[in-house]
């Protein structure tokens, strides 16, 4: 998939910090502004530290949280900044890395099982 | 053994243009000859060139001088395009656009070399069936590369050095992506590649 973004200097510079960032985050915290992701990590810590984070109830209001966080990181950047944020989200997200020269590793590996 | 969509596709295509681009020395051309070696191992190929030079380091390969030349069904390998075709010539000269439109009719795969797509007709590009191949470019180049071609530019220097990371033991100039098919491909080298293909145009006189 091929994702054409009409850019100026700016965005330019804005897309090329956030593809050169080489931490892997997971892909919800990469969308949401960075109060909310502290927020929600240590929303997270707490339930994980009473080991309670696989719990199903805790699991849907985690989820939850992180669709509203989301939905207003992404209704706060400014357009190109979304569209450059997409566009670098979708990439980290679909390509595959391919080794054709070493024939003897066989896993399949996409990002994200390779960040993960 | 892996398999990669964008191989897979290569070499099913019968026709079509496939673009090599990135800055000098980063092994484009070695890396679209061994593509071609990997998709098409007994098809015919030649490189086109109006200048005057051997061959012979290229086994299997033969030489002609104008698209008019070029076998039916084979490969024709353009090195440097814009030497042979200039940036903007396509609105001066009918040549590349007569020959772009019956590629499909005689089954020609065009492949060129070019270190930017901003010196690069973009007739290659707009009629066929075209698939681009990013090798890594210079953060000073990317500045003057065509804005259509930037971010996918910029999305290849990032994720050429991602595999580079991920497999430090494969040769770094190996790695290309290809912003259609989303992948990044390590090709494996093809066995008779040496200094001699890479710096073949360096006794020819301009």
């Amino acid at each position: 998939m091929t994702v054409n973004v009409v850019t100026d200097g700016d965005t330019d510079r804005i897309l090329s910090l956030r593809m050169s960032s080489q931490v892997p985050l997971p892909r919800e915290i990469s969308l949401c502004g960075p109060r909310d992701a502290e927020r929600h990590f240590a929303w997270m810590g707490f339930y994980e530290a009473m080991g309670l984070d696989s719990h199903p109830l805790v699991r849907l209001l985690a989820k939850r949280r992180l669709d509203i966080a989301m939905a207003s990181a992404v209704s706060r950047a400014s357009h190109l900044d979304r569209v450059a944020h997409y566009s670098a989200w979708l990439g980290r997200e679909t390509v595959r890395i391919v080794d054709l020269t070493s024939p003897t590793s066989d896993d399949d590996a996409d990002l994200g099982s390779d960040e993960g | 053994m892996r398999r990669s969509k964008a191989i897979d596709y290569i070499s099913g295509m019968e026709h079509g243009v496939i673009v090599a681009v990135g800055s000098g020395k980063q092994g484009k051309s070695c890396s679209l000859h061994s593509l071609l070696a990997l998709c098409w191992p007994d098809r015919r190929k030649c490189l086109l060139d109006p200048l005057d030079y051997d061959v012979s380091a290229f086994p299997g390969y033969s030489k002609v001088s104008s698209p008019s030349e070029v076998p039916v069904g084979s490969v024709a390998v353009i090195e440097d395009v814009n030497r042979v075709f200039h940036s903007r010539g396509s609105s001066k000269d009918a040549t590349l656009q007569k020959w772009l439109g019956i590629i499909s009719h005689k089954s020609t795969v065009v492949c060129i070399t070019t270190q930017s797509m901003a010196d690069t007709d973009v007739g290659f590009v707009r009629s066929q069936d075209s698939i681009i191949l990013h090798k890594r470019m210079h953060e000073e180049d990317l500045a003057f590369e065509r804005p259509e071609f930037r971010t996918n530019q910029a999305l290849a220097n990032h994720w050429i050095s991602e595999s580079v990371r991920i497999h430090p033991d494969t040769d770094q100039r190996a790695w290309c992506f290809l912003p259609r098919f989303n992948e990044c491909v390590a090709i494996p080298k093809v066995g008779w590649w040496s200094r001699s293909n890479s710096h073949m145009l360096r006794d020819v006189v301009p």
